[in-house]
C-alpha cells in the first residue's frame, strides 16, 4: 500500500533550530523540502571525516582477530547523541603516533643512504678529518669502473703513488689514493680519461667505521621507537568502535548541517513530507525539539512531486526492493508490490525446483543472517532468498527432483528433463496467468479512474484472447474458446480507435489495435525462459550426481564422490540463484509492469540518523 | 574406478568401425560438441570481459563488489545453454547411463543442425551481451543505485539466446 503524505508546514524560534533538528532527525519522520537557503558550511565535518576514515582504516591494520564478517557495533541513542571528548583526543593522539612511525621511517631511509655513502671506504684507517691536512700531497677518495682498474693501479704505480683498493658497488670501485701536489693535476687529468669520479665525504673527526657505527645506533634507536609506537597503535585498535562511533556522530552533523530551512528575522520556517499514518509521531518529535512551534498540515497540491513511501506487510516489504530497483512507484498508482511479490515468488521457485536447493536455500540464508547480521537493503535480499525456498521446494516436489535425483515412491507430476514439451507450455500457462494479472491490475486502476471503455478495449479483450486461446487445447471447449476470441477482437476493432475522429479513422485504428497480438506472444514466450533455467540447473545438478556415481565406490573413490555432490550443487545452486534473480526480475519488469506499471516516483528519504559503521542505535525514549 | 569414463570413446570407435551411412552418432556428437564450446566460448569471452571493466571499477569502490559480480556474471549463462543442449542431446542419444541406438548419417546430420541455434546464438548473445554489460558495469560505478537497470538491460539481450536454446531443445526432443 502507498502511504499517503501529508505537507508539514513548521515554524519555530531561531535558537530552538538546532535542538529541533537534531529531534527530527532521531525520529526519522520528516522529509524536508524547503530550498536550501540556511545551510552551514560543513568544513570542519568534511575535513574530520576525512581524519576518522584514515584512522579507521589505519587502526584496521594493527587489529588482531578481527570478526570475519565484520562489527555489529550497537550504540544506545544517549551515547551516541553527544560526542566524546575522549575519542577525539584519542584521534588526536593516533594521528600523531602515525605522523612519528612515518618520520622515523623517512629518517631511517636517509640514515640507509648515508651509510651507502660510507660504507665502501669503511677500512679507511685516516680520520676523515685528516683528509685535508696533508702537507705534502693531496688525498682523494673516488670511485673507478671496474674495467678500468688495471689501469687504474697502472697510474698509480708509474707516479709511485700510495693507493688502496676498496669495495666494489654499484658506481664502480671505491679506491683510495694520495698525489704530490705537484703531480696532481697531471694525474687527475689522465684519471679523466677512465671515468674517475672523486667523493668528497664530510669533515668528520671520526674514523668511516665510527661514522657507520654512529648511522646504525641511530637507526636502531629509531626502530625501537617504532616498535614502542607501533605497540601503541595495536593498543588504540582495540577502541576501534569510538573512532567508528565518532565518524558516523560527524557525518550525522554534517547531515544536520547541510539540511536546508528558510530563515526570518526571528524564526526559521520549515516545510516537509510526513507520512500521513505517523502524524502524531512526527508531532511528538516537535515538541520534543521545540517549545515554541506552529505546526500545520495541508494535503499534497496537484503540481506538487509527493514522495512515495510503501507500506507493506513482513512477507511483501522485502520484495519492495525488486521493484525500487526497476523504479519506484509513483504516489498516485496502486502499489504493485503485493501483486508482484507473489508471482516472483512462484516463479522463482519454478525456475529453482528442487526440493533439495529449496533446503539448502533456507539453511544456507539462516547461517549466513546470523553469521552477517546484515541490516537494512542487504537484509531484504537475504528475505527473498528465504521465502523464495519454499516455493523452489514445492515445485521441486511438483517435479520430483530431491538434488537431482527422483526419490521412488513419491508421486509427482513430470519431470522437465524428461517432458521439456510440457514444460514449456507449462512455462507459457504460467505466464500467460502473469500476464492477465497484470492486465487484471490495470483494469483495477482504470476503473478507479473510471475508464470504462479503457478496461473494455485494452484489459477485457486481451484478457478473453488469452484465455481464449488457451482453450483452444482443451477439445470439449473448443466452442466457448472460439467465442471468446471473437468477443475479444470485437470489443478491439470496435473500441481501439475510439478517440480517433471519423468512422474510417476509428476502424483502421481499431484494426491496428490488433497488431498488439505480436507483442501479447513475445511476452508469452519470453516465459520460456523458466523452462530453460528449470532444465539447465536440473541438468547440472544430474550431470554432477552421475560424475560422483562414476567415480565412486571404494574409501578414495566415496571421498572423492562426496566432493564432488557438495561442490558441484552447491555451484550449480549459486549459479541458479543468480540466474533465477536476475530473469524473475526481468519478467517482472518488462512483461508484467508492461502491463500497468507507471514508476517514476521519489523515495520518501526523510531526516533521519545516517550510519556507516554503527549497525544499530538502541533508543527507548523514542 | 574410471572405467565408466571411457565408454564414451567405447562408442566412438564403435561408430566409426561401422559403414558409414551409420554415422549418425558420430556427427550428433560432434554438434553436442560445437553446441559446448561455441557457447562456452561466447561465455568465456563475455565473462573476461565484464570481469576487466568490474576490476577496475572494484579498484576504485570495492563495496560494489557483489553488485558487479552480478552483472559480470550475466554473460556466463550461454554458457550453460549450450551445455544443456549437449547433455540432452547426450541424454537422447543414450550416451549418459542408457543404450546407444544406431543412427543414421541423415538423422545425425538433423540432430548437429539442432544444435547450431544455442551453437551460434549464445557465441554471438554472449558477446553482445557482455559489451551491454559493461557499460552498466561503468554506470553502477558512477550511480551505484542503477545497477537493477543496468541488469535488466543486459538481460534483454539474453532473450534471444534462450529463444535459440529453446528452438534446440525442442529440436533435439522432436527428432
Amino acid at each position: 500500500m502507498i502511504v499517503p503524505m501529508k505537507k508539514a508546514h513548521l515554524v519555530v524560534l531561531k535558537e530552538e533550530k538546532e535542538k529541533l533538528f537534531k529531534s527530527l532527525q532521531r525520529y526519522g519522520e520528516l522529509m524536508i523540502i524547503s530550498e536550501g537557503e540556511g545551510q552551514n558550511s560543513t568544513v570542519y565535518e568534511d575535513s574530520m571525516l576525512n581524519k576518522t576514515n584514515q584512522t579507521i582504516k589505519l587502526l584496521n591494520k594493527y587489529r588482531e582477530n578481527k570478526p570475519l564478517f565484520g562489527d555489529y557495533n550497537v550504540v544506545d541513542y544517549s551515547d551516541f547523541s553527544n560526542k566524546k571528548d575522549e575519542s577525539l583526543v584519542m584521534l588526536d593522539e593516533i594521528e600523531k603516533c602515525e605522523n612519528l612511525i612515518n618520520n622515523l621511517k623517512n629518517e631511517n631511509a636517509s640514515l640507509f643512504e648515508e651509510i651507502k655513502m660510507y660504507e665502501p671506504w669503511k677500512r679507511l684507517e685516516i680520520r676523515l678529518s685528516e683528509l685535508k691536512k696533508s702537507k705534502m700531497a693531496k688525498i682523494h677518495l673516488g670511485y673507478v669502473e671496474s674495467k678500468y682498474l688495471d689501469s687504474f693501479t697502472n697510474l698509480m704505480n708509474e707516479y709511485n703513488n700510495i693507493c688502496d683498493i676498496f669495495e666494489k658497488n654499484r658506481n664502480g670501485v671505491a679506491v683510495f689514493f694520495v698525489n704530490y701536489f705537484e703531480e696532481d693535476n697531471e694525474i687527475l687529468e689522465k684519471l679523466k680519461q677512465i671515468n674517475y669520479s672523486e667523493i668528497v665525504l664530510p669533515e668528520k673527526d671520526q674514523f668511516v667505521f665510527e661514522v657507520l657505527d654512529e648511522l646504525n645506533e641511530k637507526i636502531e634507536m629509531n626502530n625501537t621507537q617504532i616498535e614502542i609506537k607501533n605497540k601503541e597503535l595495536s593498543e588504540y585498535s582495540k577502541s576501534i568502535t569510538d573512532v567508528e562511533i565518532l565518524n558516523d556522530q560527524l557525518l550525522n552533523d554534517k547531515v544536520l548541517k547541510e539540511t536546508p530551512y528558510i530563515p526570518t528575522a526571528n524564526t526559521v520556517y520549515i516545510e516537509g513530507w510526513v507520512r500521513s499514518d505517523r502524524i502524531e509521531r512526527f508531532t511528538e518529535s516537535v515538541k520534543k525539539g521545540a517549545e515554541v512551534y506552529d505546526l500545520e498540515f495541508s494535503d499534497p497540491a496537484p503540481d506538487d512531486v509527493v514522495p512515495t513511501y510503501t507500506k507493506n506487510n513482513k512477507f511483501v516489504s522485502p520484495f519492495e526492493s525488486i521493484t525500487d530497483m526497476f523504479s519506484k512507484p509513483n504516489s498516485k498508482e496502486l502499489d504493485p508490490n503485493p501483486v508482484m511479490s507473489v508471482w516472483y515468488w512462484i516463479l522463482f521457485g519454478m525456475m529453482m525446483a528442487d526440493a533439495g536447493y529449496g533446503l539448502l536455500m533456507i539453511i544456507g540464508v539462516l547461517v549466513l543472517k546470523k553469521l552477517m547480521k546484515p541490516v537494512g537493503k542487504a537484509a531484504n535480499l537475504y528475505n527473498i532468498i528465504l521465502y523464495s525456498a519454499i516455493p523452489t521446494m514445492i515445485w521441486g516436489v511438483v517435479f520430483g527432483s530431491y538434488f537431482g535425483y527422483s526419490i521412488p515412491g513419491i508421486p509427482y507430476w513430470f519431470a522437465p528433463m524428461n517432458d521439456a514439451i510440457t514444460m514449456l507450455l507449462v512455462s507459457v500457462a504460467v505466464g500467460g496467468l502473469h500476464i492477465i494479472t497484470g492486465l487484471i491490475v490495470k483494469a483495477v486502476s482504470n476503473f478507479r479512474d473510471h475508464a470504462y471503455f479503457d478496461i473494455l478495449s485494452d484489459q477485457l479483450s486481451w484478457i478473453l484472447i488469452l484465455c481464449g486461446i488457451a482453450l483452444l487445447f482443451v477439445p470439449s471447449l473448443k466452442q466457448v474458446a472460439i467465442v471468446m476470441c471473437i468477443v475479444g477482437v470485437a470489443l478491439i476493432v470496435l473500441l481501439h480507435g475510439r478517440h480517433k475522429r471519423g468512422i474510417i479513422g476509428k476502424f483502421f485504428s481499431g484494426v491496428l489495435g490488433l497488431y498488439d497480438i505480436t507483442s501479447y506472444m513475445s511476452d508469452l514466450l519470453s516465459y520460456s525462459r523458466i523452462m530453460a533455467l528449470a532444465m539447465s540447473s536440473a541438468s547440472v545438478a544430474m550431470v554432477m550426481n552421475k560424475l560422483a556415481e562414476m567415480v565412486s565406490g571404494g574409501v578414495v573413490g566415496t571421498i572423492f564422490s562426496i566432493i564432488i555432490y557438495a561442490v558441484g550443487h552447491v555451484f550449480n545452486l549459486v549459479l541458479g540463484l543468480l540466474s533465477a534473480y536476475v530473469h524473475d526480475s526481468r519478467l517482472q519488469y518488462i512483461e508484467f509492469f508492461g502491463k500497468f506499471y507507471e514508476g517514476g516516483g521519489v523515495d520518501f528519504q526523510p531526516l533521519s540518523i545516517k550510519s556507516k559503521y554503527i549497525k544499530e542505535i538502541k533508543d527507548e525514549n523514542k | 574406478m574410471f572405467t565408466n569414463l571411457l565408454f564414451l570413446t567405447d562408442v566412438v570407435s564403435e561408430v566409426t568401425e561401422k559403414a558409414p551411412a551409420n554415422n549418425g552418432v558420430l556427427i550428433a556428437i560432434i554438434g553436442a560438441c560445437v553446441a559446448a564450446i561455441l557457447a562456452g566460448i561466447g561465455s568465456i569471452l563475455g565473462v573476461q570481459m565484464c570481469g576487466k571493466a568490474a576490476a577496475g571499477v572494484t579498484a576504485e569502490q570495492p563495496e560494489l563488489f557483489g553488485k558487479l559480480l552480478v552483472l559480470q556474471i550475466l554473460p556466463g549463462t550461454q554458457g550453460l545453454y549450450g551445455f544443456l543442449a549437449a547433455v540432452l542431446l547426450m541424454l537422447k542419444l543414450g550416451l549418459v547411463g542408457g543404450q546407444v541406438t544406431e543412427l543414421s548419417n541423415e538423422i545425425g546430420w538433423a540432430y548437429f543442425g539442432a544444435c547450431m541455434p544455442i551453437a551460434i546464438n549464445g557465441l554471438i548473445s554472449a558477446w553482445y551481451q557482455a559489451k551491454v554489460a559493461t557499460s552498466a558495469i561503468m554506470m553502477t560505478a558512477k550511480q551505484p543505485d542503477a545497477s537493477g537497470k543496468g541488469i535488466t538491460m543486459a538481460v534483454l539481450v539474453e532473450t534471444y539466446a534462450i529463444l535459440s536454446l529453446i528452438v534446440s531443445i525442442l529440436l533435439i526432443f522432436g527428432i
